[in-house]
């Protein structure tokens, strides 16, 4: 079915308005456990995925990186299973796991032979309920993040920009926040802080478990209610909304000069709705946006500012739609030897202010569309990407079928128009933040 | 933010082994269609109809291994100008039916091997395939594109210099082969990049893309029929003489090891140790999969990391490596710890070189590793470009098309006493040489 599914809307390629269906089932346990199994079954792999609705934009200033704290303390031992050991585990059955945390998530991910798929239920349920917590093991790991925040953030001054780039963008919005969490947060975590943390936020109620792989859906449902059923419904309050970003009235500049730097860089930031908001067809457009502006090397930002007036080394656009309280949509370029940060700025800006007032060729919405799609149809080749699909919106209580099953025809679907109506209303000078960055 | 890293070039280097860990019960594969195109090329074949699409691999004798002396760069840069036009079209016209057609197609030099991806919807093989061909046989090497490729490449050459880990492998590597061929930056150097000519290029690919040492490997939607009729067709036309490109010399290990600090004012350090390993035929290639399973392969249960950073929590990551080439390739080493921890650190993983080569691994533990490396075979395995990669590596660096199906039974083969043999021979710690890049105290 899905394979039928895929070859019309293939055939169709250029004037498709169709969609395509994946085998999946969705079920809700008792204790609010929501399920979603998709059977992809052309290697015989399977991967598990449990999100948790809650990540570093919960958390409190003073407290950042507490997310992230309990994603890496989640490995260290249950009531049944001592520290260290869940790797070890997965590992001597010929698997893969590891985590991660963003602002909007915390994710768990089990990647093994589609005949283990018990063995990650099992090892998933049993952490989402029964974590112990211990001194020993949490100062040794709380070591371990003070390493990985020197390793991702204080040794790379690019890094350093982009923390507080965040920060000038966001402000006291929870966005603003590190997700590993400033220095001194870190350094102050405690076993109680990680306590609460984890009955407030680790429940069946609280999580969206995907299973992507060779399985058979009747056999892969009861192994989910014999693991999982058994676990309690949360005694917290559902998630608290994030706060609305107002809207800014004049740009924002932010000068970071740094010793250690090598090329300067330059960035401009709008804050923009994403597919996950009430609107999704703007995402839709600002995704086709991305693309004409600066997606790739046929782009109009590309081909002017690096190709034609070689005024930088590197340009492009960024977006990817994906955050549950909307994101900033980025125009960034590396100034060519001798070439200064405002020249390219204003290069940036007359491509925005052309593709707004200008038209847009059919071939080059078209090609836009292609490249999307394409990129779109590929994904579909990595259960881990169908998954990681699927567990994203799920979790924020967003329809996944928006971006599995149904993209390629809304992709079609949008507009010039519709594309210059976005470019308009968000990509203006006055509401930008622009942040540079140099030696 | 994620637990743990998994270093990107950890895994391909894992690709470019071809080690691919196979399943415990029965080693899974896709089937697998062998078959010589024109001038003794080979290609390889493994259909799936799951998605409608084509992954393509081409790989040749080249890469930077074989840059021109004091040229060190030129692979890279034909590697990266390989999408830059052919055939009638200029380098925008060319990106930009690429880009109306979906097309993925780049180049990439590795030390031994140049490789050209492909990747397309099959609805649009045909395009893509020509393309493809027009860039092989026509390419443009246009002035001012190559002029922007060295910028580029020269910006990202600065860029590395704010980065310690590039800064340290960069360093190790010279260390540990000297004027050997793999001693040269493959990316070049600020010097190296200066005396390159598009000149240099073009005769670099004339000399590179020729049909004797070819491996082509194709994975998806398309039939064996259509590969050998599109293989026959094209490729006939691709020069059938041998290039003057011959094997990469053995790297012989230095008699004594060396030692050399960067100083960068950054809070952690990044320490990495190496030194010659084994080429791609050697005996000891299963007993060192194993063994630096057990040192410090990726996942999370490797010795190094038990020690350094689950018990004291000195690292977010320790691991080492291994990449047998055609001649012998690096043995590495590396992690990052605060300014404070460095020789501590040190020392602990001297003691864990020491450990391996004086005392015989735990029957748990080798069991252990075992099940890991054979019981995860079909993850590596799980999509077309995994699929094209993997053959396309075994057909370039000769090993026969039972290699996937008999690495489960060579692995579990692998002794105790295997590993220790293999752990003395590599991980001799008078012979590794150690870089540290960071602040002194």
């Amino acid at each position: 079915m899905r394979y039928l599914g895929l070859v019309l809307s293939i055939s169709l390629f250029f004037f498709s308005n169709n969609s395509y269906a994946l085998e999946s089932k969705s079920f809700t346990l008792e204790n609010g456990l929501q399920t979603i199994l998709v059977r992809e079954s052309k290697a015989p792999v399977v991967i598990t995925q449990v999100w948790y609705r809650v990540g570093a934009a919960d958390e409190v200033d003073g407290k950042t990186g507490l997310a992230h704290m309990l994603e890496h303390m989640m490995f260290q031992g249950t009531k049944k299973l001592a520290p260290s050991q869940f790797s070890k585990i997965v590992a001597r059955n010929g698997g893969d796991d590891n985590a991660s945390t963003a602002h909007d998530y915390t994710n768990y991910w089990i990647k093994l032979s589609s005949d283990r798929l018990e063995l990650a239920l099992e090892l998933e349920a049993d952490r989402m309920q029964n974590l112990r917590l211990q001194e020993v093991e949490f100062r040794s790991e709380n070591l371990v993040v003070q390493e990985e925040r020197r390793s991702r953030i204080e040794n790379k001054p690019e890094a350093k920009f982009f923390e507080k780039f965040r920060k000038t963008a966001y402000g006291d919005h929870p966005y603003g926040r590190p997700v590993i969490g400033l220095m001194d947060d870190v350094k102050n975590h405690s076993l109680e802080g990680l306590q609460d943390w984890y009955k407030s936020h680790y429940a069946p109620d609280k999580a969206v478990l995907v299973v992507v792989g060779d399985i058979d859906f009747d056999h892969a449902q009861k192994l989910v209610e014999k693991h999982f059923s058994y676990l309690k419904h949360s005694q917290s309050l559902p998630r608290k909304p994030l706060p609305k970003i107002p809207p800014r009235k004049e740009a924002v500049r932010l000068d970071v000069q740094d010793d250690r730097a090598t090329l300067p860089q330059y960035y401009a930031g709008f804050w923009v709705p994403t597919f996950m908001m009430a609107d999704a067809d703007e995402a839709f457009a600002l995704e086709l946006l991305s693309a004409i502006l600066g997606g790739d090397a046929s782009s109009r930002i590309y081909r002017k500012l690096v190709v034609e007036d070689k005024l930088a080394i590197s340009a492009g656009s960024g977006y990817s739609g994906l955050s549950r309280g909307g994101e900033l949509f980025t125009l960034s370029a590396v100034p060519g030897s001798g070439v200064k940060l405002d020249q390219v700025e204003k290069a940036l800006f007359e491509q925005v202010e052309k593709l707004i007032t200008q038209p847009i060729s059919e071939r080059e919405l078209q090609r836009a569309k292609n490249g999307l799609i394409t990129g779109h149809l590929f994904a579909q080749d990595s259960v881990d990407r169908i998954a990681w699909l699927i567990g994203r919106m799920s979790s924020n209580n967003s329809d996944w079928k928006l971006l599995v099953e149904e993209y390629p025809a809304r992709v079609q679907k949008v507009t010039s128009q519709e594309i210059k109506k976005v470019a308009k209303r968000y990509l203006q000078v006055k509401s930008a933040v622009i942040g540079t960055f140099h030696p | 933010m994620t637990r743990n890293f998994r270093l990107l070039f950890v895994v391909l280097a894992l690709f470019f082994l071809g080690v691919n860990p196979a399943l415990t019960m029965a080693a899974w594969s896709p089937d697998v269609s062998r078959f010589n195109g024109p001038g003794g090329m080979k290609v390889y074949h493994v259909e799936s109809h799951a998605n409608p699409l084509v992954v393509v691999k081409l790989l040749v004798r080249g890469g930077a291994g074989y840059d021109p002396k004091d040229k060190a760069g030129v692979a890279n840069l034909v590697a990266w100008m390989f999408n830059e036009g052919g055939g009638d079209l200029d380098s925008a016209a060319f990106q930009e039916k690429l880009n109306y057609y979906g097309i993925s197609l780049s180049g990439s030099a590795g030390r031994d091997a140049m490789t050209i991806s492909m990747s397309t919807l099959s609805t649009h093989l045909d395009v893509a395939w020509a393309m493809m061909m027009d860039a092989l046989l026509r390419p443009k090497f246009a002035k001012s594109d190559f002029d922007r490729a060295v910028a580029e490449q020269i910006a990202e050459l600065k860029q590395a210099r704010e980065k310690p880990g590039a800064l340290a492998s960069d360093a190790l590597n010279r260390k540990i082969f000297g004027n050997h061929p793999y001693g040269q930056p493959a990316k070049g150097s600020l010097k190296s990049i200066a005396a390159i000519t598009v000149d240099d290029l073009i005769k670099y690919h004339d000399e590179v893309f020729r049909l004797p040492t070819m491996v082509l490997a194709v994975a998806g939607d398309i039939s064996l029929k259509k590969l050998k009729k599109l293989t026959t067709d094209s490729f006939t036309k691709i020069n059938h003489l041998p290039s003057s490109l011959r094997p990469i010399p053995f790297a012989f290990t230095k008699k004594r090891n060396h030692i050399q600090h960067i100083e960068l004012n950054i809070p952690q350090t990044t320490i990495s140790l190496g030194g010659v390993g084994i080429n791609r035929h050697d005996p000891d290639y299963y007993a060192l999969v194993v063994m630096n399973q057990i040192l410090g392969g990726g996942g999370f249960s490797s010795r190094l990391t038990k020690e350094i950073r689950e018990k004291r929590g000195l690292t977010y990551g320790v691991y080492s490596y291994f990449s047998p080439l055609a001649a012998q390739g690096p043995f590495v080493i590396s992690m990052q710890t605060k300014t404070a921890s460095v020789a501590e650190s040190k020392k602990l993983i001297f003691d864990e070189l020491k450990r391996m080569a004086n005392e015989d691994v735990g029957s748990e533990e080798l069991a252990d590793v075992k099940r890991y490396l054979t019981g995860s075979f079909p993850l590596n395995l799980d999509g077309l470009g995994k699929l094209a990669g993997t053959w396309g590596v075994i057909g370039f660096y000769d090993r026969g098309l039972d290699y996937l199906e008999k690495w489960p039974q060579r692995i579990r083969s692998v002794s105790k006493k295997d590993i220790r043999r293999v752990a003395r021979r590599i991980l001799d710690i008078k012979r590794l040489h150690i870089v540290t890049v960071g602040r002194t105290s």
